[in-house]
């Protein structure tokens, strides 16, 4: 994939990081829990700086698509992904992933995504997707464990 | 393979999500902060991956 940044690890090694054109540093955490496996990851992706209002800038898009295809290329790997509704940004943070989704299928078309989406009983609404290579051998697994945790069954 | 997506209105939070919610805002206050995600990890048992 063509116009993306460098991702780099960082100095503590416990993160990457890539800094745009603008000079604003963006910080991908990837944390295990072990409820899906683990080789299953969540994905965190956040500002270094939350005070500025970042230009719009697709290499970011180009990035974190090329992130989330190299950690899924392997079969073995998946990744949940979470937005909140903490400050009623939920929607669009949702859209622009599955948009973003959409866009990566064509450079890494083995992704999946499976979504699920509520609204809590405490007034927050959820958009949490799995995303798996559709060769695992344990991709339905994954899904019914992803729901089994979400309290589907 | 498809999965069919499910969506469900006003059930309690998953405790799984929770977790990864709770996670999420710790890491962006940290990040935010500049507290060192070392100690974050230490305090709260949060457990970094690097997979790439």
């Amino acid at each position: 994939m063509q116009s993306l940044y460098e991702v780099k690890s960082s100095e503590d090694g416990l993160t990457y990081y890539f800094t745009t054109k603008f000079n604003l540093t963006y910080i991908v955490a990837l944390t295990t829990n072990g409820a899906l496996g683990v080789n299953a990851y969540s994905l965190n992706i956040y500002p270094e700086d939350d005070t500025i209002k970042p230009p719009i800038d697709f290499w970011i898009k180009n990035t974190v698509i090329d992130i989330i295809g190299r950690i899924l290329i392997k079969e073995e790997n998946s990744l949940v992904y979470v937005c909140d509704g903490i400050d009623g940004k939920e929607d669009k943070r949702h859209t622009a992933f599955a948009r973003w989704y959409d866009n990566g299928k064509r450079i890494y078309p083995d992704v999946r995504k499976y979504d699920y989406c509520f609204h809590s009983e405490d007034g927050y609404k959820i958009n949490a997707s799995l995303m798996y290579n559709q060769n695992n051998p344990l991709a339905q697994y994954l899904i019914e464990q992803f729901n089994e945790l979400m309290g589907l069954y | 393979m498809k999965a069919k997506n499910t969506v469900t209105s006003h059930v309690r939070m998953p405790k799984f999500l929770s977790k990864l919610i709770e996670e999420k805002k710790a890491i962006q206050e940290a990040i935010s902060t500049k507290k060192p995600l070392e100690k974050l990890s230490k305090e709260k048992g949060i457990h970094f991956a690097k997979p790439l």
